[in-house]
């Protein structure tokens, strides 16, 4: 009997040893690879709405659109066209559609209400603002209006110090002009820092810009 | 209040105990040996929520330790433990969907050096009742000083073919007050060698602050501080030497 307790003995202390041990495969480290969930959701079109601030019926909206999420066909920009009057400001603002399951008849027109979308298509510009900490919208005028059209930017995000997003604007003309303006979406994930350098390009958008 | 009533129970106890004879079974004067075992966490620093900033993310993992007591009585004694607890990180993939979700990436690499771990050194109060000279049933009450450290994670952020950078969520250590009580079995192998199983919950709260490193934006879940109770179960199997007993 004394024996067997013993070798209990024995085995408890084994048992010790071993628990030991474990505690230092325990602390092995562990890396967890998540690659993104299949998505259906697409950026198809990008549209410019400028408001004229004294004068609200001087309105300019630009649709571009590419409804083929491959490529594979070019863009629509028979729309993609934005008219100003000179030494005017306009209160500007981007929204961003996938119209990607609506049917052609129903696509947004440059008369379009953002409040009263077809029920197929989705306002993404909402998921952007839900994620302006690593978005920022980047716009480059060339041409005759790269002296003659700015833009002050007028919505912030929520980092510290906070960075611009650029889905609402302030636009100024100047002279009679043309020129083309290029609107790009920068995904900045942990790299927003306020320049358009960093992360990669959601959309990049051109407009046809008159100034008279 | 309730802690006052214990403690005025266990002094009567004691000095009740001091007039019961030294022949009676199981009298030893005390142990000391080590232990070792399993522990399971309770409370919020068990929670795999992403969203909730109280998850702690904590699973099971191993106690090992030195324990020892010396009984001036029938039933009671004064003594005390060491114990080096680790804790498994658990949910580290959903904390990195939780990461890739919130950055909208293509990819994320998250990775977690080990887990939490714990050092406790607790003073206190041990009670037995012994059946026959071989057997007893003990409890403790302890209470003293933690110390915890929290894992390192890092995220790797990949989007557009390209690698945004990691940032880190370094490994943090705090002190505290904590306490812990157990109950468990005895029983005398030998006269000078004793095997212990017992169960014992621990619990402390202390107050983490978190560096953080590469977090430009400000995006997902950025713990800064953490601030939780800490509990924990832990069932241990010990072997002990068994002081002489009085004569």
């Amino acid at each position: 009997m004394k024996k067997i307790l013993i070798y209990v003995s024995g085995f408890a202390i084994v048992a010790i040893a071993v628990m030991v041990l474990s505690i230092a495969s325990c602390k092995k480290p562990e890396t967890i690879v998540t690659p993104a969930p299949p998505s259906n959701e697409f950026l198809t079109t990008v549209i410019f709405r400028c408001i004229n601030s004294v004068a609200p019926f001087d309105t300019t909206t630009g649709v571009w659109r590419e409804l083929n999420p491959s490529g594979s066909l070019p863009p629509d920009t028979s729309k993609a066209i934005l008219n100003y009057k000179k030494n005017s400001t306009y209160v500007c603002n981007i929204y961003i559609l996938d119209e990607s399951k609506t049917a052609t008849d129903s696509l947004v027109s440059t008369n379009f209400n953002i409040n009263k979308l077809p029920s197929t298509t989705v306002n993404v510009t909402t998921e952007i603002r839900a994620r302006q900490n690593y978005h920022l919208i980047c716009m480059n005028a060339t041409g005759g209006i790269a002296t003659n059209w700015s833009f002050i930017r007028t919505d912030y995000d929520t980092n510290n110090p906070p960075l611009q997003v650029g889905l609402n604007d302030n636009v100024t003309t100047l002279a009679t002009s043309t020129g083309r303006l290029e609107i790009t979406l920068h995904h900045q994930p942990n790299v927003k820092n306020g320049t358009c350098g960093p992360g990669t390009d959601d959309f990049d958008v051109f407009y046809s810009v008159n100034i008279q | 209040m309730k802690n006052l009533k214990l403690f005025s129970f266990l002094l009567i106890l004691s000095i009740g105990s001091k007039a019961q004879t030294t022949d009676s079974p199981g009298q030893s004067n005390g142990f000391i040996g080590v232990l070792g075992g399993m522990t399971m966490p309770s409370g919020n620093w068990t929670k795999v929520a992403y969203n909730d900033n109280t998850s702690g993310y904590a699973g099971n993992g191993t106690i090992f330790g030195i324990e020892g007591a010396y009984f001036f009585s029938k039933y009671v004694g004064i003594g005390g433990m060491v114990s080096y607890s680790t804790f498994n990180f658990k949910g580290l993939d959903s904390l990195s969907a939780g990461y890739q979700n919130s950055f909208d990436v293509d990819k994320t690499t998250t990775s977690v050096n080990g887990g939490y771990s714990m050092w406790t050194f607790m003073p206190g109060l041990y009670l037995r009742y012994p059946f026959s000279d071989k057997f007893s049933v003990n409890a403790k009450v302890l209470a003293g000083f933690t110390s915890t450290t929290t894992p390192t994670i890092t995220c790797d952020v990949f989007d557009g073919g390209r690698d945004d950078g990691n940032f880190i969520q370094q490994a943090c250590t705090a002190n505290s007050f904590g306490y812990m009580a157990g109950i468990g079995v005895s029983y005398n192998v030998l006269s000078w060698l004793g095997i212990n199983l017992h169960a014992n919950y621990l619990s402390c709260q202390p107050d983490f602050y978190m560096d953080n490193i590469n977090r430009p934006a400000n995006v997902g879940r950025l713990i800064t501080e953490y601030n939780q109770p800490l509990g924990a179960m832990s069932f241990t199997l010990g072997v002990a030497y068994i002081f002489a007993k009085s004569k």
